[in-house]
């Protein structure tokens, strides 16, 4: 009996061939796209913690005035714990790009090659492979940096700089003006005398032993040094500063002493003259002595009121705050998690689509189904034979979807995008168990359920019933219809007659229209950004201080930041505190006067709510303190996350002088050193780096639109033609009594305008709702505005290209329609 | 002559396949008349009812409705020569389920140019109680009264009958016969009807039997006896 019944199945797989290959396609699309994004995914994930113990990846980092005596890092090293130089120096290349030398590391972020070897002789370096790959460099190429010509040895990537910026500060990786060079020891050195000392940065990354790193953190803070020993001009400029009082106040006791002991040589001189001054020169000469015990207890005291020992940390970092360090892992993790709740909705989805197919050709072979159960076949047997096709078609499809999705065009295309953002060694494409058995099993067992679960009704009917052919009275609903127009009638009925088919198609409308409306959000989100950074960047250039001048360039605006820190979602994400004067020309923010009383911008007030009257909290993760703050307002800027403070109630706040300022903001170009500024930013590179988002999002918003389109269209395409495949005695009926094609398309596929109209109308703004309640999970990582909203404009065009692929398919079901023969109803005889 | 056949000759298949099933049919029927094709499975009763009514097409010979001439027509003419002429009653009613009793009457209400009064017909056909009931919801002989229903709204001045009491019980035909003979009285519609129950040539104007694919014996019923006097349905 089952193997006459599978060999039914053959008959029905080659009979229905098209569809079940459509269907096939579909399944092996869907299951292709959620192996190729989770798989990639897992690849960047699981090779970066691989990766992890391999290159020897920093537990974190910190950055010192003077580097480490041997004894301060051998006292530190205690516990296993290790600790490296990674100094570095700012190199210009001749196209005024950035790169940044290291020495070729020892013990810790190993230098990762992905073809030729280190950097070992003079003349010689290792590049960083997204900057290569932006500038079209090759092994053996000559570059030139500070002025030096280098042959590059290798191209390769560290872990430290996953995500290549050059500051914390950056929004975007940017691989044509930043990346990284990796040099021997002497040619580091010779680098470094070439260019201005002053410029290199003294870091230093560590992997912890039996330690942690606040205990590392507090033995560091430990470390003072004497400001005298940094010989940068601008730090000295700034001690000077602070010293100024005590250096006039030692003048002015120097001077009184030279004076007092100019008095008294005067005096003595003149007593062996005038014996009346003998008393005089005692005097001048006790003065004198006086004076000198004064200037040298001075000294003392001054060291106690003029504290000047400060702390050698300028910053630290664990590995887990450092957004360069495993930047591309955390952005898949999203991706990952998407896939595979995406994956099992249009997998079910899927499924439905089979079952109504299922529940068609039961409904038309229920009498042969009666007879089977009369001689004695059981339900199981048939519910076996309904489900073995569709479940074996989604097996199929499985596996070749499985087999596409692991292979070079599946999981490798994928991350493309991430190899082009991210530094990362090429990894190894992984198979993890699960994501195995998700995409073989879960698509026929979906399949087998949802089908188990939709026709095990239609298989529970008596033989005589189904013999019979039999209508039960209660399969249509009785409802009065007011209209008198019978096409209008007759569409209504056949839409509810077909509310099986029309209600996937308008599931299938929802799940297609919110995929597209992921890549939507997306482009509409990356516009977004786009248009508030260039809108809200009102100033042309920003110049970031590492030691400030006393007073600010005159045509300049002085501001102070800080940056402080808030979690969303388990990542943490830079906000920055901005202290403005109450007139600023580049913030349209009313700031008050108070120490605690800040401005959120709209970003932070969209991504979490805040309002006007909140208190909120930011925390300064290098000092663990927590700044609270009521929000006197919401303002309209979304150039990330920030707040603003009155000026002086900020420096109130942080401690700092009262004239204390660390960015200046500009419409044109200033004259200021170099050496005083952290970085430049001008409007332009703003712009361009928000722009990056666009371009990096374009092939995920691609493909979104794409797969959503190709889903609306098979589904649509199979149901519409299931319903005209269920009415095809209806049809061939009404053919006999004389209906012309347009009347008979009028009666027939009208209604489903109506039902796509009306699925629109709530599948598009309800997806659009769900999608933009999930979307800021998608981003947890990304410190931006989530401005969502689309101009009407864009919902008129999805609803335009609705109705664009509904009348493509109404047209192509038209030969369908024509094909059915008058002649079908007279086989309903006996 | 209403209807006019003449030689019509219609085959199906190839080769081994190949079956002749119409071999030269001739006949007529005069307008108003009612008239039985009786014959056993596979004579070509249906097929050359199919042809009359434009369904299926014949290989040579003439049909002329009317005098209207329907071979070589083409689809589109064929599916207007239906609308404007012809009414079906079939053997397992062929309504549509999901449409009440007024709304399958009204499927070829609404392409007929001029309708008769579907609330008279359905009084006429004792369905006015039913009219909003589905047709599962019929039994069958009522179900078959809403399908000469849907038939005669259009007025259609052919009505083509294929074993319309075929899947009836004999009281139920009966009533149905009774309907037919009150119809083709009242509106003087002209009838074919393909049936293998011997009865019903008793009460028609005209017999027509055929035997593999000819006809074997034509004739005029001289003594028509009243469908509600029939026996043996």
């Amino acid at each position: 009996m089952k193997r006459v019944l599978n060999r039914r199945n053959l008959r029905s797989l080659r009979s229905g061939f098209p569809r079940y290959l459509a269907l096939l396609l579909l399944i092996v699309m869907g299951v292709y796209l959620i192996i190729s994004i989770v798989g990639s995914a897992e690849m960047v994930i699981q090779g970066t913690e691989n990766q992890k113990e391999k290159n020897k990846v920093e537990d974190g980092q910190f950055t010192v005035f003077l580097p480490l005596t041997d004894d301060q890092i051998y006292e530190l090293c205690g516990y296993d714990t290790e600790i490296e130089p990674m100094f570095s120096i700012d190199l210009k290349t001749e196209d005024d790009a950035t790169l940044r030398m290291f020495k070729n590391r020892k013990n810790i972020d190993l230098i990762q090659l992905d073809e030729g070897r280190l950097a070992d002789k003079y003349g010689e370096a290792v590049i960083e492979k997204g900057y290569a790959s932006a500038h079209d460099i090759h092994t053996g190429d000559i570059i030139t940096a500070g002025g030096v010509k280098l042959r590059i040895t290798g191209i390769g990537s560290v872990p430290d700089y996953d995500m290549c910026i050059a500051h914390f500060s950056d929004t975007a990786v940017e691989r044509s003006v930043f990346g990284l060079i990796f040099t021997s020891d002497e040619q580091y050195d010779e680098l470094k005398e070439k260019n201005d000392l002053n410029a290199e940065e003294y870091t230093y990354a560590y992997r912890l032993g039996y330690t942690n790193s606040n205990k590392l953190k507090a033995a560091l803070k430990e470390i003072k040094i004497d400001p005298e020993q940094v010989d940068n001009k601008y730090f000295c400029e700034i001690i000077d500063e602070k010293l100024k009082d005590r250096y006039e106040f030692e003048d002015s006791i120097n001077e009184l002493n030279d004076g007092a002991k100019k008095l008294s040589d005067g005096l003595n001189g003149l007593s062996a003259v005038i014996p009346e001054l003998k008393d005089a020169a005692e005097g001048s000469a006790e003065l004198a002595a006086g004076t000198k015990e004064l200037k040298e207890n001075t000294g003392e005291l001054l060291d106690e009121v003029f504290e000047v020992k400060i702390e050698n940390l300028t910053s630290f970092i664990t590995a887990e705050d450092n957004i360069r360090i495993e930047g591309a892992a955390g952005d898949v993790v999203m991706d990952k998690n998407a896939g595979l709740v995406a994956g099992i909705i249009v997998l079910t989805l899927f499924a439905y689509v089979i079952s109504v197919f299922v529940v068609h050709q039961i409904e038309e072979e229920q009498s042969v189904i009666g007879a089977l159960y009369a001689l004695g076949v059981k339900k199981k047997d048939l519910m076996i034979h309904y489900i073995t096709l569709p479940t074996l078609i989604s097996l199929a499809a499985a596996i070749i979807g499985s087999l596409l999705g692991f292979s070079p065009l599946g999981i490798l295309m994928q991350s493309k995008d991430t190899y082009s953002y991210f530094s990362l060694p090429q990894f190894d494409v992984v198979y993890p168990t699960y994501l195995i058995v998700y995409a073989l099993v879960l698509p026929p067992v979906i399949c087998a359920v949802v089908n188990a679960f939709v026709i095990n009704k239609k298989l529970s009917r008596t033989a005589l019933s189904l013999m019979k052919n039999e209508q039960s009275a209660g399969s249509y609903r009785q409802f009065d219809l007011k209209t008198k127009s019978f096409p209008k009638l007759f569409a209504i009925r056949q839409m509810v007659r077909e509310s099986r088919s029309v209600i996937t198609i308008v599931l299938g409308m929802f799940v297609s229209v919110m995929i597209i409306m992921l890549g939507a959000d997306s482009a509409v989100l990356c516009g977004n950004v786009n248009d508030c950074t260039v809108n809200d960047t009102k100033f042309e250039y920003q110049y970031l201080y590492k030691y400030p001048d006393k007073t600010p360039p005159e045509d300049g605006e002085a501001a102070y930041i800080e940056t402080l820190s808030t979690d969303c979602m388990g990542y943490t994400l830079d906000v920055s505190v901005i202290g403005i004067s109450e007139k600023s020309r580049y913030f349209d923010v009313s700031v008050a006067k108070g120490k605690n009383r800040a401005v959120i911008n709209a970003s932070l007030a969209e991504r979490y709510g805040y309002r006007k009257g909140d208190k909120v909290a930011f925390t300064d993760s290098s000092s663990d303190t927590d700044y609270c703050f009521n929000v006197t307002d919401v303002c309209d800027y979304s150039v990330g996350f920030a707040i603003f403070m009155d000026i002086d109630s900020m420096r109130e706040l942080f401690g700092k002088e009262d004239d204390y300022y660390n960015v200046v903001y500009s419409d044109k170009e200033l004259d200021i050193e170099d050496g005083r500024l952290y970085s430049v930013t001008t409007r332009d590179d703003i712009i361009r780096g928000a722009g990056v988002f666009s371009k990096l999002m374009l092939p995920l918003v691609t493909t979104l639109i794409t797969t959503g389109t190709i889903v609306f269209c098979v589904v649509m395409y199979l149901m519409m033609g299931v319903m005209i495949d269920r009415s095809a005695m209806g049809i061939s009926l009404i053919k006999i009594f004389g209906y012309r094609a347009r009347e008979i398309r009028a009666l027939y596929l009208n209604g489903n305008l109506i039902a796509v109209t009306a699925g629109s109308l709530i599948a598009v703004p309800l997806a659009k709702k769900v999608i933009d309640a999930i979307f800021p999970s998608f981003i947890p990582n990304v410190a931006c505005t989530i401005k969502l909203a689309f101009p009407w404009q864009l919902y008129l065009l999805i609803f335009a290209a609705i109705l664009v692929v509904y009348f493509i398919i109404n047209r192509m079901l038209i030969g369908k329609i024509n094909k059915i023969s008058p002649a079908e109803v007279l086989k309903n005889r006996e | 002559m209403y209807l006019e056949v003449k030689d019509v000759k219609k085959s199906y298949g190839k080769d081994n396949s190949y079956i002749q099933v119409l071999k030269g049919i001739s006949t007529s029927l005069e307008e108003g008349q009612m008239c039985v094709i009786q014959g056993t499975s596979g004579s070509g009763k249906s097929t050359l009812l199919n042809c009359i009514g434009g369904l299926d097409t014949m290989d040579s010979g003439s049909i002329t409705v009317d005098g209207t001439e329907i071979f070589g027509m083409k689809p589109n003419q064929l599916s207007d020569y239906r609308r404007d002429n012809l009414g079906f009653i079939f053997q397992f009613y062929n309504l549509v389920p999901n449409l009440t009793v007024r709304e399958n009457i009204q499927i070829c209400e609404y392409i007929a140019d001029d309708p008769l009064d579907i609330d008279e017909l359905l009084e006429t056909l004792g369905l006015t109680e039913h009219q909003n009931k589905f047709p599962a919801q019929l039994s069958g002989g009522q179900q078959q009264r809403c399908a000469i229903a849907r038939a005669l709204v259009k007025n259609p001045k052919l009505l083509l009958c294929d074993e319309p009491t075929g899947a009836l019980d004999s009281k139920t035909s009966r009533d149905i016969l009774i309907l037919l003979e009150k119809i083709n009285e009242k509106y003087g519609t002209t009838m074919l009807i393909v049936t293998h129950n011997n009865s019903i040539k008793n009460m028609v104007h005209k017999v027509i039997i055929i035997k593999d694919g000819l006809i074997k014996k034509e004739y005029e019923n001289e003594t028509r006896t009243p469908a509600a006097e029939l026996e043996d349905l």
